[in-house]
């Protein structure tokens, strides 16, 4: 493997397994503009009394056959049912048997459930992961147990890949919690019940094969139609798609540590006192605790402020739709939900609109919703004194979580913050360099933590408009002196070995990072 | 140190280290941590720094870490060899000098347990007046001994945000009392609390016990006393307890004196009443502040606000809380409201008025204002500048 410096000075490949890598150049410089988008190759159809076929087969491994899949292929999945999905493991499982080897997976997010994924790659059935993943797999690729190299993608950044031709996907298998036998589907109906669809538009439309997977076969026509029939090859009819214990969760809890709700007061107490906390603002929220919390105050002030939010956008919550019951916003903008409550609103207030992830974060797009939100945010696992940000690795080195959608939401929002505690036990959350870049520290705009609130140099207007603040506004340097004090300083470095085993793909399409194998 | 004896000190809990230490012919640690490939160095470090001060040479050290800042590896070595080992225990450096600020608001004192370092984490942000680490009943008696060098050490390291540094120590007449003074005090918390005082001789045992151990450790930084009244006899000797030197607030706890007196806590606390103003009497009559007992049910966020606003009325100047989220309702009860404010400001201006015009008579248009009512705007105007509320100004009604 050759390495370049990118622009943040992260040394990065030029190459892996064929494709040649660009580096990242700067958050918004987007190198890789020009060109033409990815065609999927051309579907027919013909009535079925005029020869053309049924779509609805007997099981997944018939349609596996039907598809043409083989060795070699990527296939894809979404993540709506959460820890919950039983349809990536029991396709998997139906590959085995099938004998089908090397295939690349291209899901939205993995999760713990997916662990069998490790036994197909240690079987030979899975050979790469592009898209996400956390938990145990990613364990697994940290040890080195991939024989390629991983890509992780933001939530936009997948949907880029597939639509300027990175990842082109063979065959996708989409888990719907409703269908009918000519493949419209939606993810609104039926005890799998996961809410939008909408990490698995972009896939329908530019899949070769298109598979829906559901538990919950209704009569023709399938309505809402969230997936149309027009992007669908096939439908199989399961028992049981998921768990739905763990799809969404009946009642979301609002953190209840009471270090963390200082954070979430001092994050919404900034942004009360922001520019952009005015009558029809709009902003991001996701289900983390501390996310909620900020939610929930921010609600409160607007209550007590008499300002209304025009929309908000996101991972959509009981917090959320209460609001929107309440009048205090106008609208929701919804990519996935997170509870039973979401689901209702999503099928019941019109003002509820659910996007695809194209539409939400693509910057390859003509617009997407990220890019207009006044403010954004975001959990992080490591941040360090550039406003650079790591989400996906612990400081150990493993190789834990997927992006998200945080590249994206940090880089779209005027406003983005980091939300986090200084210090996890006794591990500093500030870092001197973080162990992983994942978002780029010039489109952090603010860090809020229990010891303080630092504003990116960068933003000369922000520091300008918070001289003379009452909030606790210190230099980034200054706080994380004092987490070092706390904790007895940055930790021993991870123990690398010389292999690459993931990069972290930039929502551009370059490369702002690579992650090491672990040491055993 | 000569290590004579098993000993274990700490818990295997988040934030905390489980330290067991051996009498051995060398000295060895073993160390498991679920931070082991970050800090491993790190924490073996600080365990080995505190068997240096210690001088042990010859001990077993099986250590057992979940995430322990080094301030809590240090207390709990320390803890586990001064109860392994027959020697005395080489004294601590105390603090730099830490007068208590007698003069401050008291709102809220909020009991940490001072056994679990995991709640010792966001206590800066807590926001409270004064945090009151709790040697007494929150600890086991088994935990008793490792708990007095966790607290002492929290203390060292200052750790605390805004909020005043005190200690509840057990009962002086207890097994625990004297040795808790003895490694509390020279860490110099702004004040100790003396749990279940009954009479003035119980606060002098303890002033004289803290000069004694102040003189051998070399500080003199001075302790703040607040008795807190919590049985019949301390509420009738309450004068006399409130009149004893060092004193600087007087507490009132409830559940203790009902048991006493044999009655049931009742949501209304008329059984409560009398000894409560006996408290409050006491406590203004010898310049004392007051602070009002605990507030239980931490999830009744009305029920603490409707009890808080009643002991403001009946003189408290503060009240105990279990719970951090305790802490934003109460600072409202007791922060001055802005009509409270307006009104004070009047006073005090139209006494100002009278004094530059040489009238004996305050009066706010036709109504008389006494003496006493001008001394209150002016404690209300001065809580209002502790806490940096600005003033309102009256100059268009003038």
């Amino acid at each position: 493997m050759e390495f370049v410096k990118n622009a943040i000075g992260r040394e990065v490949p030029t190459e892996a397994d064929g494709r040649v890598l660009t580096p990242f150049q700067g958050a918004f410089a987007d190198p890789l503009r020009e060109g033409k988008r990815a065609t999927p190759s051309r579907p027919h159809s013909h009535p079925e009394h005029k020869g053309g076929e049924r779509k609805l087969l007997a099981n997944i491994k018939e349609a596996i056959a039907k598809t043409g899949l083989r060795d070699g292929m990527t296939i894809s999945f979404h993540h709506h049912l959460r820890n919950g999905d039983y349809v990536v493991n029991m396709v998997l499982e139906a590959c085995a048997e099938m004998g089908i080897k090397d295939l690349t997976i291209a899901p939205s997010a993995l999760f713990p459930v997916h662990s069998p994924v490790i036994d197909h790659i240690k079987n030979g059935v899975v050979r790469n992961i592009q898209g996400s993943m956390n938990g145990p797999v990613g364990a697994f690729v940290s040890k080195g147990g991939l024989p390629t190299t991983a890509i992780l993608r933001s939530h936009g950044g997948r949907v880029r890949a597939i639509e300027d031709g990175d990842l082109h996907i063979d065959v996708a298998f989409c888990a719907a919690p409703c269908a009918d036998d000519f493949g419209n589907a939606n993810g609104l109906h039926g005890t799998s019940a996961c809410g939008p669809l909408g990490y698995m538009q972009i896939d329908s439309q530019y899949a070769d094969k298109f598979v829906v997977i559901t538990d919950n076969l209704v009569s023709f026509p399938c309505i809402p139609i969230d997936i149309p029939s027009t992007h669908v090859d096939y439908v199989v009819e399961v028992d049981k798609i998921g768990d739905p214990s763990q799809i969404v969760s009946g009642t979301t809890r609002i953190t209840n540590s009471p270090g963390r709700l200082y954070i979430a007061k001092l994050a919404a107490e900034f942004i009360r006192k922001s520019p952009y906390y005015r009558d029809g603002w709009g902003f991001q929220t996701g289900a983390g605790g501390i996310s909620l919390a900020v939610t929930k105050f921010l609600g409160d002030f607007m209550r007590e402020d008499g300002i209304n939010a025009e929309y908000i956008n996101g991972g959509i919550t009981k917090f959320a739709v209460d609001l929107l019951h309440e009048g205090i916003t106008k609208k929701l903008l919804d990519g996935q939900v997170f509870d039973t409550a979401a689901i209702a609103s999503l099928r019941d207030d019109p003002m509820h609109q659910q996007i695809n992830l194209g539409m939400y974060a693509n910057m390859h797009s003509k617009g997407c919703m990220v890019n207009v939100q006044d403010v954004g945010f975001l959990g992080a696992t490591e941040v360090d004194v550039d406003f650079h940000v790591n989400v996906n690795t612990h400081s150990d080195g493993m190789l834990l979580h997927g992006i998200g959608g945080h590249s994206d939401v940090s880089a779209g929002a005027k406003l983005s913050m980091m939300i986090i505690p200084a210090y996890r036990k006794r591990i500093p959350v500030i870092r001197e360099s973080v162990t992983t870049v994942t978002t780029p520290g010039e489109t952090v705009d603010v860090i809020v933590c229990d010891l303080g609130i630092a504003i990116n140099p960068l933003r000369e207007d922000l520091i300008e408009h918070f001289k003379g603040s009452k909030l606790p506004i210190r230099d980034i340097r200054d706080i994380k002196r004092e987490v070092d004090e706390i904790t007895g300083g940055e930790p021993e470095q991870p123990k690398l070995a010389d292999r690459v085993i993931a990069l972290i793909e930039y929502r551009d399409g370059t490369i702002i990072d690579k992650v090491m194998q672990v040491k055993r | 140190m000569i290590i004579t004896k098993t000993a274990v000190a700490g818990k295997k809990t988040k934030g905390d280290i489980e330290i067991t230490i051996r009498p051995f012919e060398e000295r060895t640690i073993s160390l498991t941590s679920s931070i082991d490939k970050l800090y491993g160095t790190k924490i073996k470090a600080e365990i080995e720094a505190e068997l240096d001060r210690l001088g042990v040479m010859n001990a077993s050290v099986v250590a057992v870490d979940d995430g322990a800042l080094d301030y809590v590896i240090s207390a709990r070595v320390e803890a586990a060899v001064i109860a392994a080992s027959d020697d005395p225990a080489p004294f601590k450096a105390a603090k730099e000098d830490n007068a208590i600020e007698i003069d401050r608001l008291r709102r809220s004192r909020l009991y940490i347990p001072g056994n679990n370092p995991n709640l010792f984490v966001n206590a800066p942000v807590f926001g409270a007046d004064m945090i009151l680490l709790d040697l007494e009943d929150s600890v086991p008696p088994s935990e008793k001994h490792a708990t007095r060098y966790l607290v002492r050490n929290l203390l060292l390291t200052g750790r605390l945000g805004a909020s005043e540094a005190a200690v509840r120590i057990n009962q002086l007449s207890g097994p625990f009392g004297l040795d808790d003074i003895e490694i509390i005090a020279p860490a110099g918390p702004s004040i100790i609390a003396l749990p279940k005082a009954e009479t003035a001789q119980d606060v002098r045992d303890l002033t004289a016990e803290i000069e004694r151990i102040q003189q051998r450790a070399g500080t003199q930084h001075k302790i703040g006393i607040m008795p807190i009244i919590e049985s019949a006899l301390g509420v009738v000797n309450a004068p006399e307890i409130a009149s004893a030197d060092g004193v600087v607030v007087l507490a009132f706890g409830a559940e203790d004196f009902t048991k006493d007196i044999g009655a049931e806590r009742t949501r209304d606390g008329k059984e409560q009443l009398f000894a409560r103003q006996s408290v409050i009497c006491a406590a203004k009559a010898f310049g004392r502040l007051a602070s009002d007992t605990v507030f239980s049910d931490f999830g009744d966020t009305e029920g603490l606000i409707e009890s808080t606003r009643e002991g403001k009325a009946l003189g408290f100047d503060g009240r105990g809380l279990i719970h951090p989220g305790q802490v934003a309702p109460v600072h409202e009860v007791y922060t001055p409201s802005p009509d409270e404010l307006l009104f004070a400001v009047k006073v005090v201006a139209a006494a100002e008025r009278a004094e530059a015009e040489g009238s004996g008579v305050v009066a706010i248009g036709s109504k008389m204002i006494d003496a006493p009512i001008v001394a209150r705007a002016q404690r209300v105007i001065a809580t209002a500048e502790k806490l940096a509320i600005p003033l309102p100004s009256i100059e268009e009604e003038k």
